[in-house]
């Protein structure tokens, strides 16, 4: 029985994190911050991310973000930021979890990394499929501004992990 | 905050610091090359000021150039991406124009 509901929790809380996620992107959508390159994004939601990988792991946190990339690309997005966010993505995923592995690190280090990174590979993506070098002369910028929204995420997640532990939740983290 | 944290950090600003020497360096370009479908349809001098349209199959765009950059504005395509390019006036740097199929390119 125990078995049993442990199992429906760790479902549940997997949607709930997507619906999370599916309303950061949401909020990310009403900015229109597209004026800069088209597709950029902040990437709010990977704090988000960051927490499924701290609770879960690689896997629950790829199959979340990729979700919430594909509902909203199609929600509010159009094929190129699907391609943009895709890159950007997965490229964060991986780099946060590869970045966790450091104990010198906090989430605000990793998010900051992870959201320059993300900024970065989405720049790269758009100069392979536009075929134009015109906007690459946005990278520098790109790169502090992820840096710095990274950070703010990474506080975020913080705050959130701190107050999730603080309410028993790790006991449901371990599915 | 722990100290990996500032590692980053610095990592970061170094980083855009690289971008932002290998931007700014590079030659600056003579000439821009318009295509459309591949296919060369004019070129004209950075060194000129001047307002050029440009009428393809698929729409207009007028190309300004001013004291050797190059942008197109006021195009009639739906997404408007190419105006959003910015300015370009570094050889090999471009403008693409996606609906319309048509390429601007520096060249030196």
């Amino acid at each position: 029985m125990k078995k049993e509901q442990n199992k429906v929790t760790y479902i549940t809380l997997l949607a709930a994190a997507l619906g999370i996620a599916l309303m950061l992107s949401f909020l990310e959508s009403i900015l229109p911050l597209g004026f800069l390159i088209p597709g950029f994004k902040l990437g709010l939601s990977n704090s988000i991310v960051l927490l499924c990988l701290k609770a879960w792991g690689l896997r629950q946190a790829l199959l979340i973000n990729l979700t919430r990339i594909l509902i909203t690309a199609l929600l509010f997005g159009n094929i190129l930021s699907l391609a943009l966010s895709l890159c950007g993505g997965l490229c964060s995923t991986l780099l946060m979890y590869f970045l966790l592995k450091f104990k010198g690190l906090s989430n605000i280090g990793v998010s900051s990394a992870a959201g320059a990174i993300h900024n970065l590979a989405q720049l790269g993506t758009a100069l392979l499929l536009l075929d134009t070098f015109g906007i690459s002369h946005l990278a520098p910028f790109l790169c502090i501004l992820g840096g710095a929204t990274g950070a703010i995420c990474g506080l975020a997640a913080q705050i959130a992990e701190k107050n999730l532990k603080f309410a028993d939740f790790a006991l449901f983290f371990k599915k | 905050m722990k100290k990996g944290d500032y590692i980053v950090f610095a990592a970061i600003v170094l980083l855009s610091g690289v971008l932002l020497a290998v931007s700014l360096s590079g030659k600056s370009g003579k000439s821009i090359e318009i295509s459309c479908d591949n296919k060369h349809y004019k070129s004209y001098p950075l060194n000129k000021n001047g307002e050029y349209k440009i009428k393809t199959q698929g729409g207009e765009n007028t190309l300004i150039i001013e004291d050797g950059h190059a942008c197109f504005k006021n195009s009639d395509c739906p997404d408007k991406t190419c105006e959003k390019m910015g300015k370009i006036s570094k050889a090999g740097d471009s403008i693409v124009c996606l609906p319309h199929r048509v390429v601007a390119e520096v060249e030196d």
